[in-house]
């Protein structure tokens, strides 16, 4: 039955990634592995761990009603959409292009922690309530993000992860929690400063860090992806300055270094995803300047910027120390065989010397950029001695996991040099 | 008349032999008896002169559970796809399953900072001290023993063989999309991957007066250097070896002190990554043991933990350890220490420090090898010095002295003499030169596997001297309740009863702190103390006195206030007197008035 469950759902989320409008192959997403969804025909289990519906006739139109649901999304809201379920046990539903920097959001709590709200539901009478309700929740979050300006193009780019909820074996396992554990608070066990909320609150930190289920999910599904931009979540509370320790919103912005938004409507929350797809960093190519240096050489100056709101990610110190991803990718292929190119420099400033960025099978990491912050890139081609029977023809990529990459396909010197 | 002198003769030497056959039967039955009968000659001892490997070990604990199935048992602690299993041991005096249970639990970890083999070692031949007087153990304890809780680190730390799975699963440690792209070298060719220091601005340390032994480096102290294992910059980012191998450090990825995800991954991108190090913890959470003993460390003594609570002085907590340490002394002859009245260590990240914070009961670790495990000329070579003082002293800023180098410490110093005037000097690789490509120069050296963390095997047995005897000794001085009955006297139906309870432990391991669990139920009530209950026939009533007396706590050796009931109760009936400590230890007696 249970390899049945498996097949069922692997068929499931490749039949969603390939038949959804804009081709989104949830499947082949590198942060998502859909091992067991509630999407699949199956029971649904309340707060208590107690089955309330078996595998049923019924649970298998839950799904295909879910399923339709998700179809029926992409098309109201004209972008790609995809749903599936992490390791961890999390569905969620994401809109956009996958490979972009992705803003993720939390959907409203009930101040009680995400899964508690997400098991009981607001429709737990029918199979996959729970899920069920999320989905129209963000959807409806989703589209009133959209309405706002110059919002829906960025999607094209960029994608919004909306966590709906915990999948079925994630809703057993915390049914299946003994009773000290069911003392653990969502909001002192996660793993930053979680020794801080162990003196501070005793057993409702937990016994050890992301000892709940879903606080273990959720904080998977953060820390393995580096296209993660900001966590946006609603709660009724305005949080003060100071997170307090081992919470959500602590881990992510101590441990992550991300930008934690905590908006107190779903209105509100709809207006922040807005703003956050809009304030993207994203990288823009300009100004290619080709200079001839000899028969069988060129120089290419370049400029990149960060034209968004935020940092493309964090400064070398930090990232190494958290070991996030650090500055920008940049990948360089030179087409043909007449060139090997040999240098590249970069520097913040026009003053200021070109700095040798080491390469390695054509490709070097920059500096990350802050908001309006440029590069100037500069690239030596050389045909190492030998006679180039014609101009370099360039493919550069700069890429950032938080930020929008910019491309430069078939660069190549004017015809008058 | 001959015939009758060598008959008689020949008897005086038949009772001869047969004294001799009595007396010799009697010193084997002795002996059998010491040893808990037959069943002992069936443990198989672990070899102590070499170091037992993982599949050693496993076979070992499966062969002692094959001696008495009803009284010791294998317990499988993690399994974990792909990782090598981990495996413990549960032995008790009584069959399990016999309906009295074992409310005291000793729990023996080897090798929990994922390097001590000699950790491991020394669980081996405590548990096999233990087994090997089973039926003297005390019918309220259990005792489980996992000799290796990191069984790939241990494995790693060996040079053994390591599951290719748990190889495959390597976390990119720099997050650039390349998986082991960065490990260790050995730059120098002599066989070994030793540490290495690269000069560095920012660096935590520099050389001291012995140019081989490192000092923290203080503000105006140079040159600095970073030290990291022996390689070369694979991925040219400017890093040395920082992604290297699959899995974390034992020793730094417990949330408590959790020093944060280090460039080079070691302590895990979040505290307890490794699925091992929760299977572990889970298991230990169940079990609440009320002693646990971790044997790792190399600074051979004890060492406590102040858990969340830094620097936990309360006066019984202060008591516990220094019975401890004495305990300790007595066990292994090695120098008094004064880390059971010093500042606790700060955590750092340790299953010491996490374990200390969450369980009741009381966490040591038990570190078998250091300077302080070795003789020379018959005297300790650590003297009478302090040789685990865990405060490093405060830096010497004074310039004059940084161009000389500053001091070694204390300990530093003392594993240079055992260097020096034991070992000859071999065991340690002078800091020279390598170079490291782009004009980088690195400095290789430092100290040969088996020296320092783990004793050479022909120091192996002077390590674990002493261990099983502690560990005996921990058992013996638990806390034990014992119900006195003053006065029994009868005046028609009317029964005076009168009785106190003495606590004839030494240690009294029990909660350090309370927990948030425990605070509602039945035990707060009573303060956390000791309780004892009157229990009559069902045509008995009591007249005078609760059913359930709380006489508060009971320290080690003390006796509590006599507890008076008057009952009426028709004679021939029994009544039941229980004690019950705050752990749920208990004893039981019987007053037929």
């Amino acid at each position: 039955m249970k390899a049945l469950c498996l097949v069922a759902v692997a068929a499931l989320v490749f039949a969603l990634g390939v038949v959804l409008p804009g081709g989104v192959r949830a499947a082949q997403e590198p942060v998502p592995t859909p091992v067991d969804s509630p999407l699949a025909p199956g029971g649904v289990v309340d707060a208590q761990g107690s089955k309330i519906q078996d595998r049923s006739e019924s649970s298998r139109q839950g799904a295909a009603a879910f399923r339709e649901r998700v179809r029926a999304a992409a098309a109201a809201l004209e972008v790609p959409v995809s749903a599936a379920e992490t390791p961890g046990g999390l569905v969620y539903l994401r809109a956009g292009h996958p490979a972009g920097p992705t803003v993720v959001v939390i959907p409203p709590t009930d101040g009680d922690g995400l899964a508690a709200r997400m098991v009981r539901g607001s429709d737990t009478s029918a199979p996959l309530g729970h899920v069920h309700s999320a989905m129209e929740n963000a959807v409806a979050l989703l589209g009133r993000a959209l309405r706002e300006e110059g919002v829906a193009g960025r999607l094209s780019t960029s994608s919004v992860l909306i966590v709906l909820g915990p999948g079925e074996r994630l809703t057993e396992s915390l049914g299946a929690r003994s009773e000290a554990e069911r003392t653990t608070g969502f909001e002192q066990n996660f793993p930053w400063r979680w020794d801080e909320a162990r003196e501070t609150h005793g057993a409702e930190a937990g016994p050890y860090p992301a000892s709940r289920p879903d606080v273990m999910a959720l904080s998977d599904l953060l820390l393995s992806d580096p296209r993660i931009s900001c966590v946006l979540r609603a709660v009724p509370t305005p949080l003060g300055p100071h997170s307090p320790p081992a919470s959500l919103a602590a881990f992510v912005k101590g441990r992550l270094k991300l930008e934690h938004r905590s908006p107190p409507t779903a209105d509100a929350l709809a207006s922040e995803v807005a703003a956050a797809l809009r304030e993207l960093p994203e990288l823009q190519w300009s100004g290619p300047v080709w200079r001839r240096m000899g028969a069988n050489s060129w120089v290419v100056d370049l400029m990149l910027e960060n034209a968004g709101s935020r940092p493309t990610g964090p400064s070398r110190g930090p990232a190494k120390e958290l070991r996030l991803p650090q500055g920008i990718q940049l990948d360089v292929r030179v087409r043909g065989e007449s060139y090997r190119w040999i240098a590249c420099g970069a520097a913040p400033r026009a003053p200021v010397a070109l700095q040798d960025r080491p390469i390695r099978k054509g490709e070097a990491t920059l500096p990350s950029l802050g908001p309006g912050e440029a590069l100037r890139v500069r690239l030596v081609l050389s045909a190492d001695g030998k006679a180039a029977a014609e101009p370099p023809v360039l493919d550069i990529a700069a890429s950032s996991g938080r930020a929008i990459g910019a491309d430069l396909m078939g660069l190549s010197p004017p015809a008058s040099q | 008349m001959r015939l009758i002198g060598s008959i008689i003769a020949l008897l005086g030497l038949c009772l001869v032999y047969w004294t001799g056959l009595k007396a010799g039967a009697s010193e084997r039955s002795a002996a059998e008896s010491r040893s808990g009968g037959a069943a002992a000659a069936g443990f198989q001892a672990p070899a102590g002169s070499v170091y037992t490997s993982g599949v050693e070990v496993e076979s070992l604990l499966r062969s002692w559970a094959d001696v008495d199935r009803g009284r010791i048992r294998l317990v499988q602690v993690a399994e974990v796809e792909g990782r090598a299993p981990v495996t413990g041991i549960e032995f008790a005096a009584r069959p399990f399953g016999s309906g009295a249970g074992l409310p005291l639990t000793v729990l023996l970890l080897g090798g929990a900072d994922g390097t001590s083999l000699v950790g491991g070692e020394a669980v081996l031949h405590a548990a096999h001290a233990l087994l090997l007087h089973l039926d003297e153990l005390r019918p309220d304890v259990r005792v489980v023993a996992i000799p290796r809780c990191a069984p790939d680190a241990l494995s790693y730390t060996a040079g053994e063989a390591i599951d290719p799975a748990f190889e495959a699963w390597s976390p990119d440690e720099d997050q650039d999309g390349l998986d082991q792209e960065d490990p260790p070298d050995d730059l120098d060719g002599d066989g070994m991957t030793l540490d290495m220091l690269v000069e560095a601005p920012d660096g935590d340390w520099c050389l001291a007066s012995d140019r081989r032994v490192l000092v923290r480096a203080g503000p105006r102290d140079a040159p600095r250097y970073r030290l990291t294992r022996e390689g070369r910059d694979d991925d040219s980012d400017g890093l040395h070896n920082e992604d290297g191998r699959a899995g974390v450090d034992w020793a730094r990825t417990f949330p408590v002190g959790w020093p944060g995800p280090a460039s080079d991954g070691s302590g895990g991108e979040r505290p307890m990554e490794d699925p091992v190090t929760r299977a572990v913890a889970d298991f230990v959470l169940e079990l609440d043991p009320t002693v646990t003993m971790i044997f790792a460390g190399n600074h051979g003594g004890l060492r406590f933990f102040g858990g969340c609570v830094d620097g936990d002085k309360s006066e019984r907590v202060l008591d516990l350890r220094a019975r401890l340490v004495a305990g300790f002394a007595r066990a292994t002859g090695r120098s008094t220490l004064s880390a059971s009245a010093g500042p606790l260590p700060k955590p750092s990240g340790t299953f010491g420090d996490w374990l200390q914070a969450v369980i009741r009961g009381t966490v040591v670790e038990v570190s078998p090898w250091g300077p302080t495990a070795v003789w020379m000329d018959g005297r300790p070579l650590a003297g009478s010095s302090d040789a685990t003082a865990f405060v490093p002293r405060p830096l010497d800023q004074s310039g004059d002295l940084l161009e000389m180098g500053r001091a070694p410490d204390d300990v530093s110093a003392l594993w240079m003499r055992w260097l020096d005037d034991v070992r000859g000097g071999a065991g340690f690789v002078d800091w020279h030169p390598v170079d490291l490509g782009g004009g980088v120069t690195g400095l290789v050296g430092g100290w040969e596997p088996f020296t320092k963390v783990n004793p050479p095997a022909d120091q192996l047995a002077f390590a674990l001297e002493g261990m099983a005897p502690f560990v005996e000794g921990v058992l013996a001085a638990l806390p034990k309740y014992e119900i006195e009955v003053l006065d029994v006297q009868r005046d028609g139906s009317l029964v005076r009863i009168q009785a106190r309870v003495s606590n004839r432990g030494v240690l009294e391991p029990v909660a350090q702190k309370p927990t948030a669990e425990a605070s509602g139920d039945e035990s707060s009530a009573t303060n956390g103390g000791v309780t004892l209950s009157l229990e009559a026939a069902c045509d008995a009533a009591i007249v005078v006195g609760g059913a359930c007396a709380n006489l508060g706590e009971l320290r080690p050796g003390a006796v509590s206030a006599p507890v008076t009931w008057i009952l009426e109760a028709p004679p021939g009936g029994v009544i039941a007197l229980r004690a019950k400590g705050p752990s749920g230890l208990g004893v039981e007696r019987e007053v037929r008035p």
